[in-house]
């Protein structure tokens, strides 16, 4: 096909042998080591990952140091090499495209990697939903997205003036949680319970369908009544565009940002102060031993449910006035998901919170980066599902999860 | 006549007038005009198509227990493969087709060796992530994909067919007809043969319990990463026979909500019978075409109502009838059911339309009209579906056809069934 | 038939920095019927696991009939002739019970046809008394019935040294006889069995050879009488302190104990 017609030149051939160089030694390392701690008869269960990290990050001198020592391999061995890795991709991509924003101007990366976050705390808001669920039912519900959607559509309804109502958009995200609970909870008892009654044959399978069934019904429930029409919000509070240094962050995400802090922080204290709170944590960490001690994990699943569903319904209702929004929102927003609990490990509830920060970062420099401008915000997601798919297959366990 | 005779001459009657469909007017002159055109053939061809997906679908997941999300992809995989070698290549629908399914088949074997360690959710999860980049690539690289405008591809007969004695053009519908509808004969055959032999055996060992197959001498890494490969090829193949035949292929055809009908199919269909699916994928497929169309709102709202009255008059007959201590036998059930159903209907008739008028005058639609004389169906049959494959899979994990068949395939065996369920309960009763 | 020989020298397994498998050897030779007992964590389910090649050991050899099979696969072990049923049952539930016996019939005989297997499938079902079953799924029989229909799926595999673990835990005393029987029978047509069982009982009276584990190593390897008297076995049980197990190797025939207890029910 034709060349592109922007006038950059791309060092193809240097930054491909920084990047080969890279992939080779992350094979032999991702090859080799496990086999070593195999063979010493170690844990090897993260030897794939560390092994490979050590070996896209040092080259060959990593790996031989753990191939001959063979330490126990904890958070230590991975921090270090995969700052490397990262430089040593950044410094493929800054030869390859020297004339890049983010390879040039300092201020600019900052300024994405700042917008990143602000938008990876919303990200994580979602995901702690998700997480919350599959450590309390042991299931990934592939309707996440869509209490997300419909969060972001009561808000926008309660606090826009199409039905006239225009109310304090306390009150849309108030209305949001309790709209999407609502559906959560009658979910749950509905078609969830029975699965955890035994009277469902094939649960794991069922409980993927099943959520799936409730996506798809979601999804096209609200496009039938309100229709494809892409709908926006104007920011919550009249607020100034943040300026620090070379960083400025819209008005919208800063709010969004804030409401996502706000609510995480409520929900810490519920999880930690109250007694339903603790009740959750305690069904999380061993449920034989909770129901031991009088809390009935029925009801803390339907507990469970009800508040993912929440959560991603307050999450929508803070983000429906950053991005515009459409019945579809909910796909992207429940592969997102996936990516941030994967990625932070599922069932931890910080690791949703800095898997979220993660994905939002790639994103931002992702798109910020890609050399070709009119490609870029089309591999969007893409960059975070990369990251997923490697992850799940080197460690499914994610980089806080524990063994199911 | 037992009951598996029934179903092998419905279903060779079945493909019989399948087969002779589009000469239909030829036999039968009498026929009212209108009934077959390129519309319906269009909608069987479609048809046929999801048959064969739903179908190769329930292979992996009914039969093998591997969860993908990633199906469509594969069929498009197959497209994509074909249309980009006859834009920059010149090659013909038939190298392209073949070099499509290879291509598939090629995925679907690196797709099943990576995942041979994750299970269910993770499986369904790096399905999507795999689904996902590659619907967004094909989006993206807009120079060799089309992007979101898709991909124009060469009719499937670019010249049309010559049969000596008739000549179809490229654009007739009855060659893509035949070839689809063979290829579903064909592909089903070959998977429901396949899922009698050693290798249907093996899947379901491996699905019910890996490490005990395993430990009985079956080579689990092999048949799964198999059954990857020949699903994916099947999805591969169909992908590109329509692709041709449509002449597109857009990256739409790869979004989620494909992906769920053809769950959706299967699931009701019954995913673990093959045929099942298949028909499944079919019916499925032909009522959304039939449910495509504008309703007439007093149409809906009277179907609405007949479907909740009815579920709420028999749960009411059950009520009192458990109140009052009787026993319902299934023939009671069955009264009680059509009772509902008659009385429900008639009531539904008399008030919908009244209640309709009712509702337009409060109900404010968002763009600011009243509630129309006709509902555009388009929305909500996918609503009505999605509440299907919940309902079905919360009642009738098996399906809703897969039962229909497997209880009239029993019906000469009655006898047999009934004195073997007596043996093994005399057998428990000699235990206890 | 060729001579029934398992030979396992300096088995080792550690993980992480537990030895859960210490240094074990022993012979197999001919159609024997041994037991393996040991109080919990003794390592004898990673013994099993290491002898079937689900696990990889982490020193020594095995050697089935003249064929090295540590470190190949569960797969290529249970071809080579070495069978073993799991502690939990795992039946293959949604599967009819000729097809459970069907999977390792077409897996062992690559070549042979369904209908062959299905006649030996229908041979096995005789000897189970199982015919009626046959078109069951799997799932609505008993817990016993499963526990005989793996015992029937090996019959099918036909290996020459069969392990049982745990064959006699949460079984009906009918049933019980059932597999009582069943291990006679077959160890009498040249079967070799592995019995691992917490049963002293049963297990005292069927094997003709104890093997003893604790703490990963073999302690004792004998008769019953010899192991009845062995110091070390003594001891092991003793610093238990569990009443299951106590101090006397009691010696009571099955048959009358399951007559007992089908009484008592």
């Amino acid at each position: 096909m034709h060349a592109s017609p922007l006038l950059q030149t791309f060092n193809t051939g240097p930054a491909l042998l920084i990047l080969l160089w890279v992939i080779f030694w992350a094979v032999v390392g991702g090859v080799v080591t496990p086999r070593v701690y195999r063979r010493k008869d170690l844990d090897a269960s993260s030897a794939t990952l560390y092994g490979a990290v050590a070996g896209a990050g040092t080259g060959p001198i990593l790996p031989v140091y753990l191939w001959v020592k063979t330490p126990e391999l904890n958070w230590r061995w991975i921090v270090v090499p995969s700052a490397l890795t990262l430089a040593m991709l950044i410094w493929a991509f800054a030869v390859y495209d020297p004339n890049n924003l983010c390879v040039n101007n300092g201020g600019y990366v900052i300024s994405q990697i700042s917008n990143g976050l602000l938008v990876g705390v919303l990200y994580g808001l979602i995901a702690l939903g998700l997480t919350l669920i599959f450590s309390i039912l042991g299931i990934v519900s592939f309707a996440h997205g869509q209490f997300y959607m419909i969060g972001g559509y009561v808000a926008f309804f309660v606090v826009d003036d199409v039905f006239g109502l225009n109310l304090n958009p306390l009150l849309g995200l108030l209305a949001a949680g309790l709209v999407t609970m609502a559906i959560g909870i009658v979910f749950e008892r509905l078609l969830l319970r029975p699965m955890h009654l035994g009277q469902i044959e094939r649960p794991s399978e069922y409980a993927i369908l099943v959520t799936f069934g409730l996506a798809f019904f979601l999804t096209y429930t609200v496009q039938a009544t309100i229709g494809t029409n892409p709908r926006k919000l104007t920011p919550y509070f009249p607020i100034d565009t943040v300026t620090i240094g070379p960083v400025s962050m819209p008005p919208s995400r800063v709010i969004g940002a804030a409401i996502g802090l706000v609510v995480l922080a409520i929900l810490y204290w519920f999880l930690n102060y109250t007694w339903r709170g603790k009740a959750l944590r305690a069904v999380s960490q061993d449920k034989q031993a909770a129901a031991v001690v009088g809390i009935n994990p029925l009801t803390m699943n339907t507990l469970a449910f009800g508040m993912g569903a929440m959560l991603a319904g307050i999450a929508g209702a803070a983000l429906v006035q950053v991005f515009t929004w459409a019945p579809n929102v909910g796909d992207v927003a429940s592969a997102r998901s996936f990516v941030v609990i994967v990625l932070g490990g599922m069932g931890s509830l910080i690791g949703a919170m800095v898997g979220g920060l993660v994905i939002g970062v790639v994103e931002a420099l992702g798109v910020g980066c890609f050399p070709d401008v009119s490609r870029a915000l089309a591999y969007q997601q893409v960059f975070g599902l990369v990251i997923f798919a490697i992850v799940l297959l080197l460690k499914p366990t994610g980089l806080f999860g524990r063994e199911l | 006549m037992t009951g598996k005779i029934i179903l092998w001459i419905l279903g060779v009657a079945g493909l019989v007038v399948l087969a002779l469909l589009p000469l239909a007017y030829d036999i039968f002159p009498f026929l009212p005009p209108g009934l077959l055109n390129d519309y319906t053939l269009h909608v069987l061809i479609v048809g046929f198509y999801y048959a064969i997906l739903a179908s190769s679908w329930s292979l992996l997941m009914g039969y093998a227990g591997q969860f993908s999300f990633a199906h469509m992809a594969f069929a498009s995989m197959g497209a994509y493969a074909s249309g980009m070698l006859g834009m920059f290549l010149g090659t013909s629908p038939l190298t392209g087709i073949i070099a499509g399914t290879l291509l598939a088949g090629f995925f679907g074997l690196i797709i099943g060796l990576l995942v041979l360690r994750l299970r269910s959710t993770y499986l369904a999860l790096f399905t999507i992530a795999f689904a996902e980049i590659f619907r967004l690539g094909v989006n993206a690289e807009k120079d060799y994909t089309g992007g979101g405008n898709g991909l124009q591809m060469d009719a499937l007969f670019p010249n049309g067919v010559d049969l000596g004695f008739y000549q179809f053009d490229s654009v007739n519908k009855i060659p893509p007809y035949y070839v689809m509808f063979f290829l579903m004969i064909i592909l089903i055959g070959l998977m429901v043969w396949l899922a009698g032999t050693r290798f249907g055996l093996f899947l379901k060992s491996i699905r019910e319990d890996e490490e005990a197959a395993a430990a009985l001498g079956v080579n689990v890494v092999r048949y799964k990463v198999l059954v990857f490969v020949i699903t994916s090829m099947i999805a591969g193949l169909v992908g590109a026979v329509r692709g041709h035949y449509i002449t597109i292929i857009s990256p739409n055809d790869m979004v989620i909500l494909w992906m769920s009908l053809v769950i959706t199919m299967a699931v009701l269909g019954g995913i673990e019978n093959l045929i099942a699916a298949g028909i499944g994928g079919i019916v499925v497929f032909i009522m959304l075409e039939f449910l495509r169309a504008d309703f007439a709102t007093t149409t809906v709202m009277t179907v609405t109502l007949t479907i909740l009255l009815s579920i709420g008059l028999y749960q009411l007959v059950m009520v009192v009838a458990r109140r009052s201590g009787r026993v319902m036998k299934n023939i009671h059930k069955t009264l009680a059911v059509a009772g509902a159903f008659v009385v429900a209907l008639g009531v539904s008739a008399a008030i919908a339309s009244p209640l309709t008028t009712l509702i337009s005058y409060t109900y404010y639609d968002f763009s600011g009209s009243l509630l129309p004389e006709t509902i555009d169906m388009s929305d909500w049959r996918l609503v009505i579906f999605g509440l299907i494959l919940m309902l079905t899979l919360r009642f009738s994990q098996n399906g809703l056809l897969y039962p229909i068949i497997q209880r009239v395939s029993r019906t000469g065996k009655l006898s047999d069934t009934v004195a073997k369920r007596d043996a093994a309960r005399a057998m428990a009763e000699a235990e206890a | 038939m060729s001579q029934i020989h398992l030979q396992v020298n300096n088995l080792s397994k550690d993980f992480g920095g537990l030895r859960a498998v210490n240094n074990v050897s022993f012979e197999v030779n001919g159609p024997e019927l041994i037991g393996m007992i040991g109080p919990n964590g003794a390592g004898k389910t990673t013994l099993t696991n290491l002898l079937d090649g689900a696990l990889i050991p982490s020193g020594g050899t095995i050697y089935l009939n003249g064929k090295r099979i540590d470190g190949i696969k569960p797969y290529q072990v249970a071809r080579a002739g070495l069978g073993r049923t799991f502690q939990v049952t795992r039946s293959f539930r949604r599967m009819t019970v000729m097809e459970n016996l069907l999977v390792p019939g077409m897996a062992l005989h690559t070549t042979a046809s369904r209908k062959a297997q299905e006649k030996k499938a229908w041979e096995v079902l005789e000897f189970l008394t199982f015919e009626h079953l046959a078109n069951e799924y799997a799932r609505s029989l008993s817990g016993g019935q499963q526990k005989l229909l793996e015992l029937g799926r090996l019959l099918m595999l036909d290996p020459d040294i069969i392990i049982l673990d745990e064959p006699f835990a949460g079984v009906h005393p009918k049933l019980m006889e059932k597999i009582y029987e069943y291990i006679t029978t077959v160890n009498a047509r040249g079967k070799a069995f592995i019995l691992i069982s917490h049963d002293m009982d049963t297990i005292f009276t069927l094997s003709k050879r104890l093997l003893v584990l604790n703490f990963g190593s073999l302690i004792a390897d004998g008769t019953p009488d010899e192991v009845r008297q062995d110091p070390t076995v003594i001891e092991a049980y003793l610093g238990e302190e569990d009443e299951e197990y106590g101090t006397a190797m009691p010696v009571v025939d099955v048959h009358q104990l399951v007559e007992e207890e089908g009484d008592a029910s």
